[in-house]
């Protein structure tokens, strides 16, 4: 196990855009959502319907696994935290949160490249997040555990 | 608004036929004890039917959830999810020995690059 104060923590998840949740529903079934994410503080906050098993499943059991894979640059590790989730229904994050977000994922060329490619798409984006408008909530995950894992059996 | 939204990113996973043969990720979400359990996994697509292979962390039997998915921008993200049980399988394919089967129960993919009205033809 790392601490969760390890620099590498930092620095691998540094070179991730997007984590998956592990989930259990109050039925004990397992489930997997990716979702994009910031960290703050050292919790993790991730947006996602108020209706999507993700949500519903932390609503009923806060126990979560955050596995991250790097998109950029190659790796035999994958980070595996596990922590503690909530999930609050229609909570707007603060500003702070929000600029995070914008600027990982808008405010840079890879993010402002893929709205450029993609013009054709954004008026159909538009509406299919104002058809969800209120819909959404925000998950705060606060980590527990922290390890680095072998990405496949020969790694 | 009426309940039945006209936008959907809902696509099939034989639309996402290129991740099922190349998987850019791939991840088992399990439940022991009560608690989630997540590992990466060696995806692979054979006949029809969807085998995975972790370092550690599976057994048949197991309900699964398995994750395949792809991008980091928006228009790019897309994935398939299947959610069913782990089996051993019945005389493997040829080089699968070691991996587990995911039997399917249920299944999504979607593509938010391939976002559309309902009504229209599918993904482009």
């Amino acid at each position: 196990m790392l601490d969760l104060a390890d620099p590498r923590i930092d620095r691998f998840i540094s070179r991730c855009m997007v984590v998956r949740v592990a989930t259990v529903s109050a039925s004990g079934l397992p489930h997997m959502t990716p979702l994009w994410f910031v960290r703050s503080g050292g919790d993790f906050y991730m947006n996602t319907r108020t209706a999507s098993p993700g949500a519903r499943d932390i609503a009923a059991n806060g126990d979560v696994v955050l596995l991250f894979e790097k998109e950029r640059g190659r790796s035999t590790r994958a980070l595996r935290i596990r922590g503690r989730a909530t999930f609050s229904p229609g909570e707007q994050f603060s500003p702070g949160i929000l600029a995070r977000f914008a600027l990982k994922y808008y405010l840079n060329p890879g993010g402002a490249g893929d709205v450029v490619r993609n013009l054709r798409t954004v008026p159909a984006r538009l509406l299919y997040y104002r058809e969800r408008a209120g819909e959404a909530g925000a998950i705060q995950v606060t980590p527990e555990t922290a390890e680095l894992i072998p990405l496949s059996a020969g790694d | 608004m009426s309940g039945e939204k006209e936008i959907t990113r809902a696509v099939t996973p034989e639309d996402l036929g290129d991740m099922l043969l190349e998987p850019p990720r791939a991840a088992v979400a399990t439940v022991r004890e009560g608690r989630a359990e997540a590992v990466p996994v060696e995806f692979r697509y054979e006949s029809g039917r969807y085998f995975v292979r972790a370092a550690a962390g599976l057994e048949a039997g197991a309900r699964a959830a398995l994750l395949i998915d792809d991008g980091c921008y928006h228009a790019e993200l897309r994935g398939i999810s299947v959610r069913g049980h782990l089996a051993a399988p019945d005389g493997p394919p040829e080089g699968l020995e070691g991996f587990l089967e995911v039997v399917p129960e249920r299944m999504s993919a979607w593509h938010y690059g391939a976002m559309r009205k309902r009504d229209d033809a599918g993904p482009r």
